[in-house]
């Protein structure tokens, strides 16, 4: 160690020995060349030129010096980086290559990482648990949000039970109130979150253990460090009363700023748990043991590992559900406290995740062929330099250790820099995402997400530097380096990295082809129902803490006044929003024989009178809903079309449907509908049926009116009808536009990804097919010369130049055209009957990707053209 | 003039210093004198493989005064260096006379 420093401080002195013992040599040498005979300066002269390149040499002996004592691995670093300097074109241009293809990478699993594995912004993250419960088995139970979470009963009856770990519970809501006209985020939780997770009041205190154990108890709040500077400007406010909910709440304290607590999005308020019920009127899951509502964070107690942990969590989760509901079997399981680390949302995330990392793959693939492309290309004018190296006696193993160390360093500066961007595209990707206001979601880098880009910048220079290390040292061992057999090799090896470049550009260009394709398809579509010139009207009367009658006598007294406002053509309630969410259900029509028959999966909705005039649906047969059908005991169903011929012969009107076991969920057929088609690809395709707007639901209602002319006076008209008929209403217009957009959204979203992938992969892939064009001109020059000299057109040379290179584009092109066709089975629900193998996708795709190819190859080919014969001939 | 075979020019460079201390130059000159001017060696190239032998222990360095009075950079042989001069040496005869053996065979003694 020592020694190694001492080498490094005495730099300045080695380099001095060094230049004196190379000076010392030629100088020996000129004197003797002088005592041959030779005047002194042509002795000089000699002796400089027999000795050759002085500067080489110093460099290599600098290797020998600087790291006598340290590894070969080092030196092999510092040879390469000393290498990628010297060609800082090449180096620059295969670094970006690798950069971008990292960078889209790397963006992804930020996200991915942020979202469902990255350690929650609380204190000391490492022992805080997500813990799920999951119950199987007889009995009904109901889950809001995940079917992972427990009931409130279940929560305090495992908390204080709980020796290996202590237990918190939150869970979120929206609230109304006056001094937040846009509405505020809740979280309510359980008194020993807030410190458990590390927040300390900056104002006041925060909950007591009697302020959340009673269901019903509990009106006290506490601030957001931003909620408190937002609405009350930093004044003193504990002590001070707000209404929430139509509920009159004390603020007893300030969390520190920049806690937020272990949910992605950043609330206004916490409140205790027991004051759930005044979060959902009409509906108090809390008084119901069977609602999994609670979502449980644990902090594990020292010496406690986590299998410990689960084991015990696991007798105590299986009693609490067993109390109320003997029949059920519940499982306990904990992971790594993250935003959402839930089993349910992980199984629904890992097909979408895996197209997107299949379509990021995809162009890192490219980027390697391209950079392996680059190497091959430069491995021609390396030879000389590794043959000197193998004749001083380097090991063909050690070389080939050398390369791949450059080749490392070079994916590793690719990784650094892809690093960056994927920095820059997370952030373009979040701002082009809907606004999901006030999240804290982190996709910052941090070691996991660097070792992330490190690990596949590693592996990709492995893989793009394997091909021209190994045939540069083959080719190198034998001694005619210029017409070895190795060259011919080379060039297949190039056509093959070009062929897979193209194959993977085309299948992104065609399947961005195909998405653009659909998404124009499904503008066109007539969905059998209103698109345009409808708006919805929300109003949030579960906040108002209305009862469902009320509610119910709200909305129809809305109705009626939207209907006679002018341009208004007709106003219904219905319990879904049109085009953008429905209900499923199961039910077994009977048969005319009284027997159910099997169970058919449709889509259904629950609207009031008028709903199929507002909507355009087309009535085929029998009535719509009327004020009858919203009685109680009623059981009426209207169906669709494709329903009633399927399953009743087309003749449905008087027959029945079994929504439930028994005959008492029986529903009489009273009308027949026209077919519609939903536009979110992820409804899929089943039949449609309608029940009538009943009871609890009118709670979650929305109004719906057609018109005709201008729609934002009538917007205004509207909402204020909803304030006159309550002040504290919130009313919130919105177009069925909008819903037609969001319906397609994740369509658009998908075309526009792709796309841009696609576009990508397909400026890599001409780059490289560029300098594979531009390097066979330079390197034919003297047959091009030859061949012009005999009288060959331009034309000619233009055809055997470009012919050659595009040969494996065209090979390429081909092989991504089938691959794109089966890749197009993966997103066929998203192509709206667009076939995967469509000819306008296809062709177009094709297309642009062959008039791109044609450019890069001609451009670098019209080189050949300036080649005079004469001086080409007398090249060499 | 032969071409000087891969991996061989490290030990004829313990040979020539085996015979006495010697500056780069002087190690040039030795080789073509005790190959009977046969071998002959890229001049730049010596310098690189002097480094390494002396990095490896093998060879010993010392700045002295050459035979014209000026300052110059002197190799000697280490202990080290002497045991694999005379295994590098020992290996190299071996295969010499299974290369003679196998090429002066002739068709009868096959």
């Amino acid at each position: 160690m020592f020694a190694w420093v001492r080498k490094l401080t005495m730099r300045g002195r080695l380099e001095r020995e060094m230049r004196d013992e190379l000076e010392f040599h030629v100088q020996a040498r000129a004197e003797d060349l002088e005592r041959a005979g030779l005047g002194a300066a042509e002795a000089r002269r000699r002796a400089r030129v027999e000795f050759g390149g002085v500067e080489s040499y110093k460099e290599a002996l600098r290797d020998e010096r600087r790291f006598g004592l340290l590894e070969d691995a080092a030196r092999d670093l510092a040879y390469g980086w000393r290498n990628l300097r010297r060609s800082p074109v090449f180096t620059l241009s295969a670094v970006a290559a690798i950069a971008l293809g990292i960078g889209v990478n790397t963006a992804l699993f930020s996200v991915v990482y942020g979202v469902l594995f990255r350690p929650l912004p609380v204190r000391d993250p490492g022992t805080v648990r997500n813990v799920h419960l999951l119950t199987t088995g007889e009995g009904d139970r109901s889950s809001y949000g995940s079917r992972y979470f427990v009931s409130f009963a279940e929560f305090q009856a495992m908390r204080p039970e709980a020796r290996t770990a202590e237990l918190a519970a939150v869970s979120e809501a929206g609230a109304t109130a006056r001094f937040a006209p846009a509405g505020l985020h809740l979280q309510l939780v359980s008194d020993n979150l807030l410190p458990m997770l590390g927040a300390r009041p900056a104002a006041g205190r925060f909950f007591t253990k009697e302020e959340t154990s009673t269901p019903g108890v509990g009106s006290v709040a506490v601030l957001s460090y931003d909620a408190w500077q937002k609405y009350f400007n930093g004044m003193p406010v504990t002590g001070a009363t707000v209404v929430l909910n139509r509920t009159p709440f004390t603020i007893i304290g300030v969390a520190n700023p920049g806690w937020y607590g272990p949910l992605v999005l950043k609330p206004d308020l916490w409140i205790p748990l027991t004051m759930q019920a005044m979060t959902r009127a009409g509906e108090p899951l809390i008084a119901n043991a069977n609602a999994a509502w609670v979502q449980v964070i644990a902090r594990r107690r020292p010496a406690v590992t986590d299998a410990e942990m689960r084991a015990e969590l696991q007798v105590l989760g299986q009693r609490a559900v067993t109390v109320h509901e003997p029949r059920r079997k519940a499982v306990v399981t904990i992971a790594p406290g993250a935003f959402l680390n839930y089993p349910d949302v992980m199984s629904g995330a890992v097909p979408v995740l895996a197209i997107l990392f299949l379509a990021v793959s995809l162009v890192l693939v490219v980027a390697c062929a391209n950079v392996a492309n680059m190497l091959l290309a430069r491995g021609f004018g390396r030879s000389r330099e590794i043959a000197i190296r193998l004749s001083i006696g380097a090991g063909k193993g050690r070389l080939v250790r050398q390369l791949l160390t450059e080749h490392l360093l070079l994916g590793a500066l690719g990784g650094a820099v892809g690093l960056g961007i994927s920095q820059v595209v997370v952030r373009l990707l979040l701002t082009a995402l809907p606004a999901i206001g006030g999240n804290q979601l982190d996709v910052s880098a941090d070691w996991r997400i660097a070792g992330w880009a490190l690990a596949v910048a590693l592996v990709a220079g492995v893989i793009f530097g394997l091909p021209s290390a190994l045939g540069m040292v083959r080719g190198s061992l034998t001694p005619a380096l210029q017409a070895g057999p190795g060259k011919h090799g080379r060039m297949r090896l190039q056509g093959f990295l070009i062929a897979t470049q193209v194959a993977v550009s085309a299948v992104l260009m065609i399947n961005a082809g195909l998405l653009l394709r659909a998404l124009t398809t499904a503008a066109h579509l007539d969905p059998g129902q209103a698109v345009r010139n409808v708006l919805i009207v929300h109003v949030n009367l579960r906040n108002l803490q209305y009862t469902p009658e009320q509610a119910a006598r709200y909305l129809n007294e809305l109705r009626d006044r939207s209907a006679a406002l002018p341009g208004v053509s007709a106003a219904a309630l219905t319990a879904f929003e049109p085009l953008t969410d429905s209900c499923d259900a199961r039910l077994r029509p009977i048969g005319e024989n009284g027997m159910p028959g099997a169970p058919v999966r449709v889509s259904c909705n629950e609207s009031g009178p008028e709903y199929f005039r507002v909507m355009g649906i087309a009535l085929r047969q029998g009535r719509g809903f009327s004020v009858v059908d919203a009685a109680p005991a009623a059981k009426t169903v209207l169906i669709d079309e494709s329903f009633a011929r399927r399953h009743f012969g087309g003749n449905a009107l008087g027959r029945r449907v079994r929504f439930g076991d028994s005959a008492a969920d029986d529903y009489e057929v009273v009308g027949v509908v026209a077919t519609t088609r939903p536009l979110n690809f992820l409804a899929g395709d089943s039949p449609q049926v309608y029940q009538a707007l009943k009871g609890l639901r009118h709670l979650e209602a929305k109004l719906i009116v057609s018109y005709g002319g201008a729609a934002g006076p009538l917007r205004q008209a509207i909402q204020n009808s909803g304030v006159a008929l309550d002040p504290d209403a919130t009313v919130n217009v919105t177009t069925i536009e909008q819903n037609v957009t969001s319906a397609l959204g994740l369509v658009r979203l998908a075309a526009g990804g792709v796309a841009a992938l696609g576009g990508l992969a397909l400026l890599l892939a001409c780059t490289g097919v560029y300098g594979v064009v531009a390097f066979t001109v330079a390197r034919r020059t003297r047959e091009i010369g030859v061949r012009m000299a005999l009288g060959a057109r331009p034309a000619q040379v233009m055809q055997l130049i470009v012919g050659q290179s595009l040969r494996p584009v065209l090979v390429g092109g081909a092989i991504g055209g089938v691959l794109a066709a089966l890749a197009a089975q993966l997103i066929r629900a998203m192509l709206y009957g667009v076939s995967p193998v469509d000819p306008l996708g296809f062709a177009g795709a094709l297309a642009v990707l062959a008039a791109v190819a044609a450019i890069a190859a001609l451009a670098p080919a019209r080189a050949a053209l300036g080649v005079d014969p004469a001086v080409t001939l007398r090249h060499e | 003039m032969a071409e000087l075979l891969p991996g061989t020019l490290d030990v004829l460079i313990l040979k020539a210093v085996s015979l006495g201390a010697l500056h780069g130059y002087g190690i040039l000159l030795r080789i073509g004198q005790i190959s009977g001017g046969a071998l002959e060696i890229e001049q730049g190239a010596l310098y690189p493989a002097l480094y390494r032998l002396e990095v490896q222990g093998l060879l010993d360095a010392e700045w002295g005064t050459s035979e014209n009075n000026r300052r110059a950079k002197f190799y000697t042989l280490t202990a080290a260096g002497r045991k694999r001069l005379k295994q590098e040496t020992e290996s190299w005869r071996q295969s010499v006379a299974a290369m003679s053996a196998a090429l002066s065979a002739t068709a009868g003694e096959v």
